[in-house]
């Protein structure tokens, strides 16, 4: 009993190793996803049709989170797509809003598409050692993750309920029209496709 | 009977005028940003006094040269750089603090017009063990620095979020330079200026580091950073401050 048990676990185990994290037909769809993203953001500034790309699962639908806002999701939502605009009435190439500059060293960071600095953005494994700057630290004690904020306890879950539906999308606004930021955004997959989850500016 | 006539004219621009005054100066004081209160030298430990006094060595002026927004910068700064660890949970001893901290090179408080990452933040000569120190401080994590080409470093990640608290950042040249600033504001929002600012942010700054001995701020002002709609995003300016070049 106790030896089929221990292959039933080592059968599970190896189906889960062989799991891909990104198969390439994910990755291209979620590259193709991001850019008409973007392009709708940054380019055609159409925030209405951004609106589809939100995930069911998002931060302002969070739980926690929603208790602390005053905005409805939509709201939120809108508001982040509009403030990131310093003058919307400027045209802008894709190209000359974002960038992902080749200077940028991020250490230990698991980069999924090839050509980063081409795409202006970079597709981030979550899993890599380097993303942790954009997550939650994973060595912790569970008292301490108890302690962890709403936002927290948001981006965790991403990382542990979305294994291998779940990455992290980086580019730099370089545009002056444009608020000044890194822009961080969680993508995750609902029901086979590529959705929003988050977004954060940072420094 | 006498008829209720209700206050007089003058009566009514008397009460009228001082409310439309103080709604006036509130609005201005959103728009366009308030200097915080100054802060007393005299409530610096010995060990601020140390470093200020050795900045103005170096840079021939004194705590009244500075303005309001960089000694709040200063004091504010280097206290949570020390107090951290007991106002963070769970946190055992010998985590690095004030004493990784040989001297400040340059004080930035607000700075108008200027971008979000050159606000709020103190220029700073490491000891050599401090990048070591805080790559493996309790909690703490590496930090992206895109907007700070040639630096690398480490973020508190105060209550897990990966962006709130002190960040501290080292040249990938010389380890022994860089600066320190603290993140208060995320909930998923744009990056402002008023994400590193101290005074609007002075009852999450309680929390996380107690309250400075020598600013008359408010602590139970917790501002609600997650429905705030910077203001001065535009601008770039997170409170009244010296000129992008002073």
């Amino acid at each position: 009993m106790k030896t089929r048990y221990a292959s039933f676990l080592l059968s599970v185990a190896i189906v889960l190793a062989t799991v891909p994290v990104l198969s390439g037909q994910d990755l291209v769809t979620l590259h193709s996803t991001v850019q008409q993203f973007l392009s709708l953001w940054y380019v055609q500034k159409n925030f209405e049709k951004l609106l589809p790309y939100i995930a069911t699962d998002n931060a302002f639908a969070d739980k926690g989170i929603r208790q602390e806002m005053k905005f409805t999701p939509t709201e939120s939502w809108t508001g982040i797509f509009k403030q990131a605009f310093r003058n919307p009435s400027q045209h802008l190439e894709l190209k000359d809003a974002i960038e992902y500059p080749a200077e940028f060293k991020e250490e230990n960071v698991k980069i999924l598409n090839a050509e980063p600095v081409q795409d202006r953005f970079a597709i981030i494994d979550p899993e890599s050692p380097g993303a942790s700057q954009y997550l939650p630290p994973t060595k912790v004690s569970g008292p301490q993750r108890e302690r962890f904020d709403a936002r927290a306890k948001y981006l965790d879950h991403l990382r542990r309920d979305y294994k291998g539906r779940f990455y992290i999308v980086v580019y730099n606004t370089e545009n002056p029209t444009l608020l000044r930021e890194i822009a961080v955004l969680y993508w995750i997959a609902e029901a086979g496709e590529w959705k929003l989850a988050a977004f954060q500016g940072t420094e | 009977m006498v008829a209720f006539s209700g206050p007089s004219r003058s009566n009514r621009i008397i009460r009228t005028v001082p409310i439309a005054m103080g709604i006036f100066v509130m609005c201005f004081s959103v728009a366009f940003g308030v200097p915080p209160q100054s802060v007393d030298y005299m409530q610096l430990s010995q060990r601020q006094m140390a470093l200020a006094s050795a900045y103005f060595s170096e840079h021939a002026g004194n705590w009244d040269g500075l303005d309001s927004s960089e000694q709040l910068e200063f004091s504010g700064a280097t206290q949570a750089l020390e107090t951290w660890p007991q106002f963070t949970p769970g946190v055992p001893t010998g985590q690095p603090g004030l004493t990784e901290l040989v001297a400040i090179n340059a004080i930035h408080g607000a700075i108008r017009n200027a971008p979000s990452q050159d606000q709020f933040n103190l220029e700073t000569e490491w000891a050599a063990q401090a990048k070591k120190a805080f790559a493996t401080a309790s909690g703490w994590g590496s930090h992206v620095s895109l907007l700070h080409p040639g630096m690398h470093g480490y973020q508190q990640n105060r209550d897990g979020d990966p962006f709130l608290g002190i960040v501290v950042l080292f040249s990938d040249a010389n380890i022994t330079i860089g600066q320190f600033h603290i993140g208060f504001r995320t909930g998923f929002g744009h990056y402002f200026p008023n994400n590193g600012n101290i005074a609007t942010n002075y009852g999450e700054y309680c929390d996380w580091f107690g309250t400075i001995e020598g600013y008359n701020g408010n602590c139970g002002g917790a501002s609600n950073y997650l429905n705030v709609q910077d203001p001065l995003r535009a601008t770039g300016a997170g409170a009244a401050g010296r000129g992008p070049h002073q």
